[in-house]
Formats: structure tokens, sequence, C-alpha cells
């Protein structure tokens, strides 16, 4: 038991890393073929283009879970008991659904996006079958019930140690002023809260999905499916960030040499986020005139907020904690410190979309990519990069190599320029989700596939190395 | 270990009691099931004793098999507010489909009434010259011996529960009955335009 | 505790025959809401007071079989996942063998919920919870949703009834089961329990 207190779960997390390193991988690579084929460099046909846009999208969703589980779960270790056997079957759900996710894309031609909003899964028009659109819906169910004994789990071991998760959030410290919780255990809370949530919403929404799917005389209420979809999906994209800004709440202080505090401040940011993450998603349905006004406003004006109070909190520590710091930079501490200014640069289009009037013109246009690009590929996708980095370094700060500094210069500004050409194609009303792109678009297409193939090389770069230092002491031992 | 066993046995025995009700995960709910087993059993128009809006006696299956023709039906009741009503209408639309395109010697439509204490001969007369119907291509009629509803409404897979309000409901289907006088299909309301197509085309 | 022991059982038994009843079956089976959300609990609560009557011996047995209560909350979820069932509903009112198996399996879900909770923790009965809350929204939503009637027995308001009254108790249910976490009832001790 103690032993594992120390070294929490090492072979899950290292086998978490590892698949997600190279998904992140196949993905990105399914990406810069989606941008070829906009920019008419890859012959490509439309239903293969659909099939590659929903493999990517579900894809990217699920491995940043995976990814982001895997920070939480090595972290949250450190300071709560958890068992490893529940990281493994998490595992065994996920490639089990996995499975019958691209089993559906790729043998059953599904290809409604990630999203699966309903009706259309269920009308395939010859492209694929109800077998199809049921492996799919039916993985992403089990991905979730691998997820949700995960979660189950971190509650436990959470309650265990701090008694509740009033406690664990930190809210005897906003009145006492002491005793508080790591910041490890406050975002996991948060985490394991809404996600909990958001998995048994989209456990009732696939159900009802799959139920029409064979008895389509069952019919659903086409805005309250999709105001489902988007709170499951958006609540679950949002907490992979959450899960994955652990790895700079631990690791950051190992450079700085300066601890990462928890004040009052941070823990209202959290616990306000648990609210906001849970009503932010109407900015999704702006454009569904159907759609409650109060919804609207409540979408625009969350959508303002809720980011603000965890990301400026930790943007500011995160200078403050750098400033004058002798902060020693390595691959993981350069590209913990891009995530964080990633994640930022991320919120500002985002806000500008959660605006009623804006979105209604930008919502289908590239200008949404561009945003949860920068979010995510800059943002997420770099932390997780950065924690395997660091436990490929077995958690010690290493050399910076000439390679290593070219590589991430390489990463940062093709992943930058990327997600900017998204979000000038948005801001030309270039349409998002369309296969097949006019000559005047192509362009932005073209040059958008050149920093796409600079990310994907770079990522390659960085993770082909530190795959390696994942599996040599393995091997070793 | 025995705690495996026992959670086996259970998912075993949950997974084979859901596929036998639910017939292979292809249906869940009575109706459903009812329409399945019509078309896989095709059963035969029962000999019962009709009478229709002019009066007159006629055994169903007999009637059926000596008219030659695709018969489609509905069960209705005259007093009806809601379904009847659309299933009245969509009656009206097939009938003006059947003479438009010339079907009338081999399609006829028949709504039966499963109310006979109220719909006698005159209140179907009343009903039919409402409805606009043709006597030549929709017949009303309702059963001669009230005793005889349940084996007919039992082969045609209607329920029928009175409501709280003097009034019943029902489920609304079309049935489809071949001139060989067996039950052939079951089809929703709305759907019966293209099946239409495929009957009389095929035949 | 003899006294419970007692009581338990016989209050059980008296609820069941009462639920036998033909009256009382053919009243709350008459209306669907009042079949699904109070027949069904009540003979779960029977169950569950019966099974107060077993003795230490058996249980000690039982439990050999139900590790964690997980064999005894997947039969209980199982059991409850199938009386949801659209044509399982109408067909305990037109079968009575049926009817019979209806009285026979949610009795035992409720005996084996009450062998299985006590020793079933916190990701046990998550898991169990996180399976029926939403199985009960799904199928309230579908009877709130469906144009037509899905029970062939009961009437649309019926339907309308008790789809809201299957959501409402599942909202409740979760609202209750995550606040649970704020609060825990369930102490420490137990959870360390669970550990080992």
């Amino acid at each position: 038991m103690n032993m594992q207190k120390e070294m929490p779960a090492v072979g899950a997390v290292k086998v978490y890393a590892a698949i997600s390193g190279v998904v992140i991988l196949l993905m990105m690579v399914f990406g810069l073929v989606m941008r070829m084929t906009q920019g008419q460099m890859l012959p490509i046909e439309p239903n293969v283009f659909y099939q590659l846009m929903t493999a990517h999208g579900i894809g990217m969703v699920a491995i940043a879970g995976l990814g982001g589980s895997a920070v939480m779960w090595h972290f949250l270790g450190k300071y709560v008991n958890l068992r490893a056997g529940f990281a493994w079957a998490n595992l065994a759900f996920f490639l089990t659904g996995v499975v019958l996710v691209l089993g559906g894309i790729f043998l059953g031609g599904f290809a409604a996006a990630w999203t699966f909003l309903y009706p259309l899964p269920a009308n395939g028009m010859g492209q694929w079958g109800k077998h199809a659109a049921a492996a799919y819906m039916g993985g992403v169910l089990l991905v979730g019930v691998g997820m949700l004994l995960f979660y189950l789990e971190s509650a436990r071991a959470i309650i265990q140690k701090y008694g509740s998760f009033a406690r664990a959030l930190g809210w005897h410290f906003l009145k006492s002023g002491q005793d508080a919780p790591p910041a490890t255990v406050i975002a996991s809370t948060v985490v394991t809260l809404i996600n909990i949530i958001a998995i048994l919403i989209g456990a009732v929404i696939l159900t009802m999905m799959l139920v029409n799917l064979y008895v389509p005389e069952i019919a659903i209420h086409p805005l309250l499916a999709k105001n489902l979809i988007f709170l499951f999906g958006h609540v679950f994209i949002n907490s992979t960030i959450y899960m994955a800004v652990i790895a700079v709440y631990e690791i950051l202080p190992k450079y700085t040499g300066r601890p990462w505090n928890v004040y009052k401040p941070f823990v209202w940011a959290w616990s306000a986020t648990c609210l906001m993450v849970l009503t932010v998603y109407p900015h999704h349905l702006l454009m569904d005139y159907a759609q409650p006004l109060w919804m609207h406003i409540m979408g625009q004006i969350v959508s303002y907020t809720s980011s603000l109070p965890v990301l400026a909190l930790t943007l500011t520590a995160t200078l403050g904690s750098i400033y004058r710091s002798n902060i020693k930079w390595d691959l993981t501490s350069a590209l913990l410190v891009l995530s964080i200014f990633g994640w930022s640069a991320g919120v500002i289009p985002a806000v500008i979309d959660g605006t009623i009037a804006v979105n209604q013109v930008m919502h289908n246009t590239l200008w949404v990519p561009g945003h949860f690009h920068l979010y995510l590929l800059l943002g997420c996708v770099t932390m997780i990069l950065a924690f395997t980095n660091w436990i490929a370094n077995k958690e010690k700060a290493a050399g910076f190599s000439g390679l290593e500094k070219s590589m991430l210069w390489v990463f940062a500004i093709s992943a930058f320029a990327y997600a900017l050409m998204f979000l000038l194609s948005g801001q030309a009303s270039v349409p998002r989700r369309w296969a097949v792109h006019l000559p005047e678009w192509l362009a932005y297409s073209q040059i958008a596939s050149l920093f796409a193939a600079g990310v994907v090389i770079s990522a390659m770069a960085i993770i082909v190395r530190a795959m390696g230092g994942i599996i040599r002491p393995a091997r070793q031992a | 270990m025995r705690t495996a066993a026992a959670s086996v046995i259970f998912l075993v025995l949950g997974i084979w009691a859901t596929c036998a009700i639910t017939g292979g995960f292809e249906l869940l709910t009575t109706e459903q099931a009812r329409r399945l087993d019509i078309s896989r059993k095709q059963p035969a128009v029962p000999e019962i004793r009709l009478i229709d809006q002019s009066g007159q006696a006629f055994h169903f299956g007999a009637w059926v098999r000596e008219e030659n023709k695709f018969l489609i039906v509905d069960f209705i009741y005259t007093n009806c507010q809601s379904l009847c009503r659309a299933l009245g209408s969509e009656f009206q639309q097939l009938q003006q489909r059947i003479v438009e395109r010339g079907l009338q010697s081999r399609v006829h439509l028949l709504s039966v009434s499963f109310d006979p204490a109220h719909d006698n001969p005159a209140v179907l007369q009343q009903y039919a010259g409402h409805m606009q119907a043709m006597p030549d291509v929709w017949t009303f009629a309702t059963v001669g011996d009230a005793r005889e509803l349940d084996a007919l409404l039992r082969t045609f897979g209607v329920t029928v529960i009175p409501d709280r309000m003097g009034g019943f409901q029902h489920n609304a289907a079309l049935i489809w009955v071949a001139p060989s006088g067996k039950l052939v299909r079951v089809t929703d309301f709305d759907s019966s335009d293209s099946l239409l197509d495929e009957l009389t085309g095929s035949n | 505790m003899n006294g419970t022991r007692k009581a338990g059982p016989r209050a059980g038994l008296i609820l069941l025959l009462v639920l036998a009843i033909p009256a009382v079956r053919s009243m709350m089976e008459g209306d669907m809401a009042l079949h699904m959300l109070l027949q069904f609990p009540l003979l779960l609560l029977a169950g569950w007071l019966l099974t107060q009557g077993l003795t230490e011996q058996t249980r000690a047995e039982l439990r050999k079989w139900n590790h964690a209560g997980i064999a005894g909350l997947l039969m209980a979820s199982l059991v409850l996942m199938f009386w949801m069932i659209p044509r399982a509903l109408d067909m305990a009112l037109s079968d009575s063998t049926v009817e019979l198996l209806k009285f026979i399996t949610l009795l035992m879900a409720g005996a084996t919920l009450e062998l299985s909770w006590q020793s079933a923790g916190l990701i046990v009965r998550g898991f169990f919870l996180g399976n029926v809350l939403p199985m009960m929204m799904v199928v309230g939503w579908l009877y709130v949703e469906a144009p037509v009637r899905i029970c062939s027995a009961y009437l649309t308001d019926d339907q309308l009834r008790a789809g809201s009254g299957l959501l409402a108790l599942a909202i409740a249910g979760s609202v209750v089961w995550l606040l649970a976490f704020f609060c825990p009832p369930i102490r420490s001790k137990e959870i360390h329990d669970e550990n080992q």
C-alpha cells in the first residue's frame, strides 16, 4: 500500500500516456489529410472525408479524455489512495468502445460527425446502416461506462481522504482559512463531479437514440436531444483541460522552486466553474431559434465568464511563479508554459463566438474550429505532451537539446499558425464541415495544410522521443 | 469468484429474458410484436357475420375471397373525436387515389366499428355520407353478434379500451388483407401510399 | 434487534398479501402510473422487509456469492430494467404467468437490494445508480414523447403521467445521490473496509 502511495499506478499511467501519444499523432495525421483534401491536394472522396472528420472528432475528444485522466490519476494518486484496477478497467472499456466506434466509422461508413446529432445517425441515406450507427453510439456509451467507473473510484478515494466533496473543494478553507486541500485535489473533485453528471446525461441521450434507431416510431424531441448532446459533449471536452491543467499545478513548481499555493480566490474560481461548465453549452445552440430566449442569454453571459476564473488565476499564478524564478527550461517546462498561453489565446475567439450577434454568422464557419484548436491543440494536447515528456524523463528536469528546442518552436509556431488559418477562414466565411471547398477558399486550406504538416512532424518528434523514455525502463525492469 | 459466477448467471438470464420479450431486440412494444406476428403468420380473416351500412349481412372471410380484391381495413367508432378522424381522412385520400388510378376493381376499403351497440346500420350510413364514402370503394360495417367482436379484434390485433369519457382508445393501424383472405401487413396510417403502389404493382 | 428481525418480515408478508389481493392488484395495475410508481416500489419494499427475517447463517452463505453486493445489485438492476420494457408491462396484464413472474422477480430484487446495499460501497452503488437512473429517465422520456400508445393496455394520459413520474423520480434520485458526495452518509470507516 505504501509502495503504491509513492508510485501510484505507474504501469497504468504509462500505458495511458503511451496510447494517448500514438492516438494523438494518428488523429493529427487525419487532420492533415482533411485539410489537404479541402485544398484539393489529395484525391479523397467526400464520404471518406466525413468518416475521417467523425473519427478525428471523437478520437481527439476521447484521447484528450484518456490523456487528461492519466494526468489526474497520476497526481491525484499522490494524495489519495486510488486502486490501479479501476484504471485498467477504464482502459478495457475504452479500448472495446474504440474498436466499436472505429468499426462503425470505417467498416460501417458512419459519418455523422462526432456529435451524432439527432436525427442524423438514423438517416444514413445509404452511406451507413443502422448497425453502423449503433456500433458508433454503443462504443461511445462503453467509453462512458469505463470513465464512470474511473470517476466513481476517484470520488470514493477523495471522500475517504477528505470526508466529503465539500471539504475536498476547500469550502471549509473559505471560512476558516486553514487546511486548504491541494490544487490537484480541488481540480480532480470538480472534474469528478461534472463528468459523472455529463456521463449520466450522455448515457440517457445515447440510449434514447439507440432505441430510436431500432424503433423509429419513438421519435425524440430534436431540440431537447441537441441540448443533452451538447451538455454531455461540452462538459466532457471542457473537463479534459481541467484534468490536464493539473500537470501545470504539479510539475511547474518543480522547475520554479515555488510551491503552487491554494488561496481563497482559487477555491472560489474552481467551485464556480462547477456550475458554469454545466450551463455554458447553450452557446452551441445560439442559432436554434426554437431554443428559449433565456437560455441564449444565459449561454452568452456564461460564455463570457465561464473559462475566466480558473484560467485567469492559473495564468496569473503561472506568470507569477515564473517571474524572476530562475526557472529551469527544458521541453517539459516549455510545453507547460506554452499550454497556458494556448489556453488563454483560445478563450478569446470563444468569447467572440459566444456573442449572440456574432455567433449567428460565425458559428458554422471555420472560426469555431479555430477557437477549439487553439484551446485544445495548444492547450490540452500540449499539457498532455508535457506530462508524457515529464514521466519519460522519470519526473525530473532534463537537458534542453538543440533538436528539442527547434521542435518546440516548430510545434508552437505551426500550431498557432494552423489555428490562425482556421480563424482567418472563418472571418472569410468559409463554412465548417465541408469536404469540398470553393476555388477562392483553396489557398486557406493549402496554407493550413503546410502548418498542419509542421504540427505533425514536430509532434511526432516530441512523441517518439517520449515514447522511448516511457518504454525503455519498462523493458529493462 | 462465486460472485463473478452469480453475476454471469444473472447477466445471461437477464439478456435471455430481454431477448425473448423483445423478439431478439427488434421490438419494444406490444403493437410492434403484433404487427410482426401478423406479417409472419398471415392469419386468415375469420368467418364472422358482419352487417354493412345498408343493413346487408355477409360473412367476412367468404366476402373477401368472393370480391377478389385487396382489402384495407381500419377499426373505428363513429363517436370518435380523435384518432378515427385521422383514419377517416386517410381513407378519404386513399379513396380518391383509388378512383384516380382506376383501382376500384383491385382495392377496397373497409371500416369496421367496434361499437355495435351504438353504430347500427343507420348510424353507419349517416357516417359514410358524412365521410363522402363511395359505396363501391369504401364499405362500413360492424359485427352482427357483439360476442364475436373479441375474436375479430384479436385476429386483427386491435386493442380497444374504454377511456374515462365514454369513448374508446384503440390502436390506429391499417391492416392489409390479400384477396386470398389472409392478413398480410399492418402499417401506420400515414405510410399507406407507397404500399398501395407496391401491392397493386406487384400483383 | 430481535424485534425488528420479526417485525420486518411480518410487515413484509402483510404488505405482500395486500398487494396480491385481486381487487388491489387490478386497482393498481389499471393505472400505469400506480403500476410502475407504486406497485413496483411496494413489491421491492416487501422483498426487502421479508429478507430481514433471514438468519445470520444464511446471510453469511449468501455473502459468498455476493461480494461487495455486486451480484445482487446487478440482478436488481436487470429486473428493474426488464419490467420497464413496455411489452413486458403489457404482458404482465394479459398473461397471469408473466404477472406471477413479475411478483417473484420484483420481490427477489427487493431481497437482493437488502442483502447488497450495506456491503456495497460507493462504487458498486454508484454503478448501480448509474445504470438504473439513466434507464428510468430514458423510459420516462419515451413514455412522455411517444406519439402513439406504447403500452396497448393503457391510455395515453396514463402513459404521460407515468413517464413524467419516472422522470421526476430519476432526476430526484440523481440529485440526492450527488448531494451525498457533499455530506456522505457512508462513514469513512466503511469506505475503508471496502478497500480490504
